[in-house]
């Protein structure tokens, strides 16, 4: 099914208005998987359950195949939603579950006993439960119970399926692994998926399209290659993982410069802020260039698939680069060390 | 390290509190003395009383036809009061828990009431607002419908006094369990009856229950609030505990205690199940919680 949402506007009436979503358009094709991409308050969560019928929105539209379905009941949806704490009931057994969204069906709508014996065993074999049917949600594990959740969303054939963080509360090895499994399960079935996190390797590995948001409104959306390498702004640079900020400048087309300490902008040239990720500095014993940065080495911790080593500036101000472990042994970095920070790659907003 | 630095190690958690034993005896002494004399002991002079003249006369006792009509009214009740509070109560809770609207904590405030207020009040409210000198009493006449000094006004009274045990029990619960339910149910399709009867219901069950029992219990056990309505017409408008006062006031202390002796037993046997149910009650949050 395809998904559209225009100009989707949510305020939260209480003491204090809160503006949860502000204006949010987009549009996902039959198939696709989109992440919704955004820290806690960004309204991700809200727009997921706009689109589901849990919540209303204050204005905008919501259109499911071309349809207008805003004010269409939430069970006529037909949405697959997997909660965060899986919402299992807890006192039906895992078939129970899974069988519940046929079970209520309207008599002239609801397959007969045995089809959905056999419906549900194979949304069992298919989340890998076989030996489990019989278990009440209590006597799993919460993986476990997160694949009862979504076969229960699956058996109900929906034409979307909205995640909401399925793998928030899961172990860091878990959570890896139902996210390999989810994507091979998105692939087989083709169903449209929105899946809300807000761990951005989570986002990154899963979806067609990332969609980040800040605060109610879309920062961007695109595929993520493009988010990651071409991050439309400063929040999204920095939504997606660490980097050292300085001050600089540009003048015309040249390249960027970083502003010296005790340095002032040269005439008839504009002041930016610019950012590098750790792992696009170098770090030199000798200045070389213009682009050198003076720093003390503070912290190396060298756990890890590359070295991190955290520095003072002269300003004070913290920075960070990632090196190889041949890199460090080779340049024989030292706690107290004076170098020098050379940016390979730069950007500016 | 000797293996007697490891017990030493490991003593202090078996036993958190360094009091002595003189100390400990001392207190357990003092706690069971007051249990005993204050709460077994008035238990088992119940039913010596009660049999103190054969097991003939505890049978005669109880089974006198205005102690029958007093059980049977009782009966009827607890039978009617039971039944709509655990309606209300579930709606109630029902409200509160799951959905907001304006007016809501002073539903709460309002729920509390019976438990804050004497039971006498109670009964006297009804009395003040029913009676012949009140507002409804005249047009109740004219219309010959009887509420005070009538089953009618002790139902009314029961009802009022066992008003919040069932919201009581259920709100927390339900406000513990959250909507994430409900709203499962109602995305796989179900109707919101069925999301309340297949989801909603069943996961506070064993709170329900509870809440049913402690009702029941408080409904059959009413004194003050009935007594001020019945009227104490024997035979007609005495329930349990109001035949047993009047027992007791003719100086017929045998009678009394064998018709008393049937209230201490459904307190025991409520605070058996109620026992039960905790345990169950407590297994099932349990399994929630994991």
């Amino acid at each position: 099914m395809g998904i559209r949402v225009e100009n989707i506007r949510k305020t939260f009436r209480g003491e204090k208005d809160v503006t949860v979503l502000d204006g949010v358009s987009l549009n996902a094709r039959t198939g696709e998987l989109i992440a919704l991409l955004g820290p806690s308050g960004s309204g991700k969560t809200t727009l997921l359950r706009i689109i589901a019928g849990l919540e209303f929105a204050d204005s905008g539209g919501i259109y499911l195949d071309r349809e207008e379905a805003s004010q269409t009941p939430v069970q006529n949806r037909r949405v697959g939603f997997v909660f965060q704490h899986y919402a299992l009931f807890r006192h039906m057994t895992v078939f129970d579950n899974i069988s519940f969204g046929l079970r209520v069906k309207g008599r002239a709508h609801r397959p007969d006993k045995e089809t959905i014996r056999k419906k549900v065993m194979e949304l069992i074999d298919l989340v890998h439960l076989s030996d489990l049917h019989d278990r009440f949600p209590s006597q799993l594990s919460g993986g476990q119970r997160q694949r009862v959740a979504l076969a229960r969303a699956l058996a109900v054939d929906p034409k979307m399926l909205l995640l909401d963080e399925p793998f928030g509360a899961l172990d860091s090895k878990v959570r890896k692994e139902l996210r390999r499994w989810l994507r091979k399960l998105h692939e087989d079935l083709h169903i449209t998926t929105f899946l809300v996190t807000h761990d951005q390797e989570e986002a990154m590995e899963l979806a067609d399209r990332v969609v980040v948001m800040n605060k109610g409104r879309i920062e961007q959306i695109g595929k993520p290659e493009e988010i990651y390498h071409n991050p439309a702004n400063a929040f999204v640079y920095d939504f997606l993982g660490n980097y050292n900020s300085f001050n600089g400048w540009r003048r015309g087309g040249e390249d960027f410069q970083i502003l010296k300490k005790g340095q002032k902008i040269p005439e008839g040239s504009t002041p930016v802020r610019l950012f590098a990720r750790p792992h696009d500095m170098e770090v030199l014993l000798a200045a070389e260039g213009t682009q050198c940065i003076p720093a003390i080495i503070i912290h190396i911790n060298p756990a890890g698939p590359l070295v991190s080593v955290e520095l003072e500036d002269e300003q004070g101000g913290l920075l960070q680069a990632a090196l190889t472990k041949e890199n460090v042994s080779a340049l024989d970095l030292r706690k107290g060390q004076r170098v020098f920070l050379r940016p390979r790659e730069m950007r500016a907003f | 390290m000797t293996a007697s630095d490891i017990t030493f190690e490991v003593r202090p958690l078996r036993r958190p509190l360094p009091e002595s034993f003189r100390v400990r005896a001392f207190l357990i002494i003092t706690a069971l003395g007051f249990v005993g004399v204050m709460i077994v002991l008035p238990l088992i002079v119940v039913f010596v009383e009660a049999l103190g003249q054969g097991i003939g006369m505890y049978r005669d006792a109880i089974m006198e036809p205005d102690a029958l009509a007093a059980i049977r009214l009782t009966l009827i009740a607890a039978g009617i009061a039971v039944p709509l509070n655990l309606v209300f109560g579930l709606a109630a809770s029902w409200a509160v828990a799951k959905h907001e609207f304006a007016g809501k904590h002073l539903l709460v405030t309002f729920i509390d009431l019976p438990f804050s207020v004497s039971p006498v009040i109670a009964g006297l409210i009804y009395v003040l607002l029913f009676g012949s000198h009140a507002a409804l009493g005249p047009w109740l006449d004219s219309q010959g419908i009887e509420i005070l000094f009538a089953v009618p006004g002790i139902v009314l009274a029961t009802v009022f006094v066992t008003f919040p045990f069932v919201a009581r029990e259920l709100i927390p619960l339900m406000q513990e369990q959250g909507t994430d339910n409900e709203e499962a149910a109602l995305l796989l399709g179900a109707s919101g009856w069925q999301t309340f009867f297949h989801v909603t219901l069943p996961n506070v069950r064993w709170g329900l229950l509870y809440g049913v029992l402690l009702c029941n219990a408080r409904a059959m056990g009413e004194f003050g609030a009935v007594s001020v309505v019945s009227g104490h017409i024997r035979g007609l408008t005495n329930t349990v505990p109001l035949h047993v006062e009047i027992l007791y006031n003719e100086y017929n202390f045998s009678a009394a205690f064998a018709v008393a002796s049937l209230l201490t037993i459904l307190a025991l046997v409520t605070l058996v199940v109620k026992e039960w149910l905790e345990r169950r009650r407590f297994g099932s949050t349990l399994q929630g919680m994991n």
